[in-house]
């Protein structure tokens, strides 16, 4: 029995998927919205960049052209938005009104379960949101981002970006069994993850030291990695190695972080009566 | 029992008090209830100040490598933001409960509000104060003087009267935009993503409007009037030379805008006939 339950089955937690998928089906609006937040977004962000670079009166600042730029900033907006599943919301809540006991007896594992609840909708939000904002900066850029094999490494890379981005999500989702907040636990996440993973300003633009020190930390193997892959159209092989085992590090760093901090903090919940 | 009926027949006596002296009484029930999660008050205050940090660090990042952006120096640049941030604060304090009436819509319970004695929309307003806005309107302050008096704008009489009537605008508007958006929801259902996607709108306050071109600057200007946030009426102060009829318009567009807010709302309200159970 207790073999049976410790095994892995991916069917359980494909159950979980399915699940995800139906619940975005019945949000359609909130994609059509979230599609025009990000349009609106990207023309921003070119007419800004544009304003920018055209003082600037030089093509290349920082290592960076101005299409670069838009390419980096608006593909990490989209990203950003895709990404982004309200997962310290949902445990937050879960520790409020007590549904996370719900947890400690499912013979489904919580970590996993959100990982595969969140991968479903992100991938749904990706086709239907970051890939049409990829044309249209495309569009807007005069084909900017090269069509190769960079592609492939960005895609790969990016999947690595978001278990990263899921397991500080959940990490600080957990945060909420010690605090009353989760309005403000999940702002300074917001903000902490934004700006130190280069989605508001791309790294590059950061002072030397600062950007040294932002490359030990999590953050920049969530969207700097990826979007470096991408709007390079080719790297040396030792690079790609170097950032693929880099993030590599933080999954496995991550995971283990995140699934022994459920474990510690989950002791401590307290729900009442009910 | 006679007693009683005289009493409640009788017309209650509206002074000029009296709406302040029931704001009070309610928002102070508001302010109760959230003393006893204190360490959310720290956290979110926090949290608030965060994200206007953040904003200020971007602006900071940009011009670590550009003099400029579009002839907008630094500090014009900060002074644009800090007026935005506080413009928003207003709307963020005293006008919170427009999130929630969404909820209160669906599941019925906007029906309480419909038999109080007093102005629907000011009950419901004042039933919520957002003490977290009070950070936001720290750090603008703070922001706002900084950049003042590195830009030099004299400190006049005429000046402080131009940035108070300036800033009442401004917040006008967003509470404008932002009760408009949540009276969506007497409507139409899923309300509360048109409210996160105006809501976000705010952050394209700060910047310029002179950096878009052609639609951009009719959309922002007429359609989604972010521009009266921070740009049109902040002209006057930062260069007094660029500014053009819209800047002297916006107190008047701040309080007809507003007016028609409130007067959608209301529409809505009156509309509303519950949910039947």
């Amino acid at each position: 029995m207790t073999s049976n339950v410790r095994r892995f089955r991916f069917s359980r937690y494909f159950a979980y998927s399915k699940a995800s998928f139906q619940e975005s089906l019945a949000f359609r609006m909130g994609f059509l919205i979230s599609i025009v937040g990000s349009i609106v977004y990207t023309i921003v962000i070119c007419y800004l960049w544009k304003a920018i670079f055209q003082s600037a009166g030089a093509e290349v600042v920082n290592g960076m052209t101005y299409n670069d730029t838009l390419v980096y900033l608006a593909l990490a907006g989209t990203i950003t938005a895709s990404v982004d599943v309200f997962l310290v919301w949902d445990i937050g809540r879960a520790i409020q009104t007590g549904d996370i006991a719900l947890a400690f007896v499912r013979p489904a594992d919580y970590f996993t379960m959100h990982l595969f609840t969140c991968c479903t909708s992100i991938v749904i939000s990706f086709v239907v949101n970051v890939i049409p904002i990829f044309f249209l900066i495309e569009f807007i850029s005069g084909w900017a981002i090269p069509i190769g094999f960079n592609i492939v490494f960005f895609m790969l890379s990016l999947f690595l970006g978001i278990i990263i981005n899921f397991c500080i999500d959940f990490i600080v989702g957990n945060i909420c069994f010690y605090t009353q907040s989760i309005w403000g636990i999940n702002i300074m996440k917001e903000v902490v993850v934004h700006l130190l993973s280069g989605a508001t300003i791309p790294l590059a633009f950061f002072p030397d030291k600062l950007h040294d020190a932002m490359m030990f930390l999590p953050f920049q193997a969530i969207y700097h990695t990826p979007l470096t892959m991408l709007i390079n159209e080719s790297m040396p092989t030792e690079t790609y190695l170097r950032m693929f085992g880099v993030q590599l590090i933080w999954v496995v760093v991550l995971v283990i972080a995140a699934k022994l901090f459920f474990r510690r903090s989950s002791r401590v919940v307290t729900v009442n009566g009910g | 029992m006679s007693d009683i009926v005289t009493k409640t027949k009788e017309r209650p006596k509206r002074g000029l008090l009296f709406y302040p002296k029931i704001y009070l009484m309610i928002a102070s029930q508001d302010i109760k209830s959230k003393m006893s999660y204190r360490s959310d008050f720290w956290i979110s205050t926090i949290g608030m100040i965060a994200t206007n940090v953040s904003g200020f660090i971007g602006f900071w990042l940009i011009f670590q490598s550009f003099q400029t952006i579009n002839g907008w120096t630094y500090y014009e640049m900060l002074f644009l933001y800090a007026f935005s941030l506080l413009a928003l604060t207003p709307g963020q304090i005293f006008f919170d409960n427009n999130w929630s009436l969404r909820q209160y819509v669906y599941s019925g319970d906007f029906v309480k509000y419909c038999f109080r004695p007093i102005n629907l929309f000011f009950y419901f307003m004042s039933e919520v104060i957002d003490a977290k806005g009070i950070g936001q309107l720290a750090f603008s302050i703070v922001l706002l003087v900084w950049s003042w008096i590195e830009i030099g704008i004299p400190v006049t009489f005429a000046s402080i009267v131009i940035f108070l009537c300036a800033i009442f605008s401004a917040s006008l508007i967003m509470i404008a935009i932002m009760t408009a958006a949540s009276a969506s929801c007497f409507w139409i259902m899923n309300s509360g993503y048109l409210m996160v996607y105006m809501f976000a709108m705010k952050d394209y306050a700060k910047y310029p409007i002179t950096i878009f071109s052609g639609v951009f600057r009719i959309i922002f200007t007429f359609i989604i009037p972010i521009a009266y946030i921070a740009y049109y009426p902040s002209l006057l102060l930062i260069r007094p030379l660029e500014a053009d009829i819209l800047t002297f318009l916006t107190p008047v567009i701040s309080v007809a805008l507003f007016f028609g807010a409130y007067r959608l709302w209301m529409y809505g309200a009156s509309k509303y006939s519950g949910t039947g159970s």
